[in-house]
């Protein structure tokens, strides 16, 4: 029995539309749910996680003995920071949240600005291999909206792009 | 996350090996689970909108949810019927797959807090432990990726040449 276009189309909406939802869900549910104060509780109302273990990302805006300024102006100090640390740093900071306000750590992840290029330049490489690879095997049949495999495959495709009517 | 070359490499070198083992699994589902290991890095869109949070139409989303394994199975059904329905099967596994290794690959970057995003979202909130192995944008993992993919691909096309 041949698919109807508009069933598949409605059907490929409802999966859409379930990320959607997730989005909006995740939203509203995350302050609630995450096991540590969020970024956003942390910005707007640094106080009422004083005392509490925290967890959260931040960028360093200066460098101090023994300590640094992130962005937001929260003070971050640790009994020892690491060599390289430096302005525009990102950091994985967990530790206690203080008045001031601060953060007395007692882990740190640091980020090298250069590490995170580098992670953007071969994530970019790594999205065009996918695709690339993608295109290699498969091609739009646009009047059946599908995507079929190439019709030159020796790996058992046959003649699939041919049972697809309509094929353009 | 890692960063997504090293996710699309693994998706290649377990799809490859897979396709060694499963009839219906052919080399052209491979890419496809490259791309699905690719999906869960829709969530860094945040990257580019400033924030993890975005108010759109009024109401707020939170981006974060991209990378959970909800958002990655819808995607895959969505993505398994663009295909003909033939080839859907191996379509949404590879997907699916993708995905999944995707997931369990971000379970092992390091989180000073010890706990993992809830990346079950929306089956569970729970924060599983983190493996804490390499950070985001470690170098490393990325070599490891790519000298096993290009093993991986090496015994591929030795086994299609002596006709495997």
């Amino acid at each position: 029995m041949r698919e109807r276009p508009v069933v598949r189309a409605l059907l490929i909406a409802c999966a859409l539309s379930l990320v959607g939802w997730g989005l909006v869900d995740y939203a509203a549910g995350m302050d609630a749910n995450y096991a540590y104060p969020t970024d956003r509780e942390l910005a707007t109302d640094f106080a009422a996680s004083h005392g509490q273990q925290v967890d959260t990302w931040v960028t360093v805006a200066e460098r101090r003995d023994g300590e640094f300024v992130t962005e937001s102006g929260w003070v971050v100090t640790a009994d020892s920071l690491p060599p390289s640390l430096d302005a525009g740093d990102s950091v994985q900071v967990y530790g206690t949240a203080r008045p001031g306000p601060r953060i007395a750590a007692d882990r740190l992840a640091v980020t090298d600005g250069t590490n995170r290029g580098f992670m953007l330049g071969v994530s970019v490489c790594g999205l065009l291999l996918a695709v690339g690879a993608t295109l290699r095997h498969w091609r739009p049949a646009l009047r059946a909206g599908y995507l079929v495999p190439r019709a030159t495959e020796g790996d058992g495709a046959g003649d699939a792009a041919g049972e697809v009517s309509g094929d353009d | 996350m890692t960063d997504l070359l090293t996710h699309v490499l693994a998706g290649y070198a377990l799809a490859t090996l897979s396709s060694w083992r499963l009839d219906w699994l052919d080399a052209r589902h491979v890419p496809l689970a490259m791309v699905g290991a690719t999906i869960p890095d829709a969530a860094k869109v945040y990257l580019l909108l400033g924030g993890v949070r975005t108010t759109v139409a009024g109401v707020e989303v939170s981006w974060l949810a991209l990378q959970t394994a909800g958002a990655g199975l819808a995607f895959a059904l969505a993505g398994s019927l663009l295909v003909p329905p033939r080839e859907r099967r191996a379509t949404l596994a590879a997907l699916v797959g993708g995905v999944a290794l995707h997931v369990t690959m971000d379970y092992f970057v390091i989180r000073t807090g010890g706990l993992a995003p809830p990346y079950l979202y929306p089956f569970t909130w729970a924060q599983l432990p983190a493996g804490n192995l390499y950070l985001s944008a470690d170098v490393w993992p990325a070599v490891v990726a790519v000298a096993v993919a290009g093993l991986v691909f090496a015994l591929d096309r030795r086994r299609r040449g002596s006709g495997v």
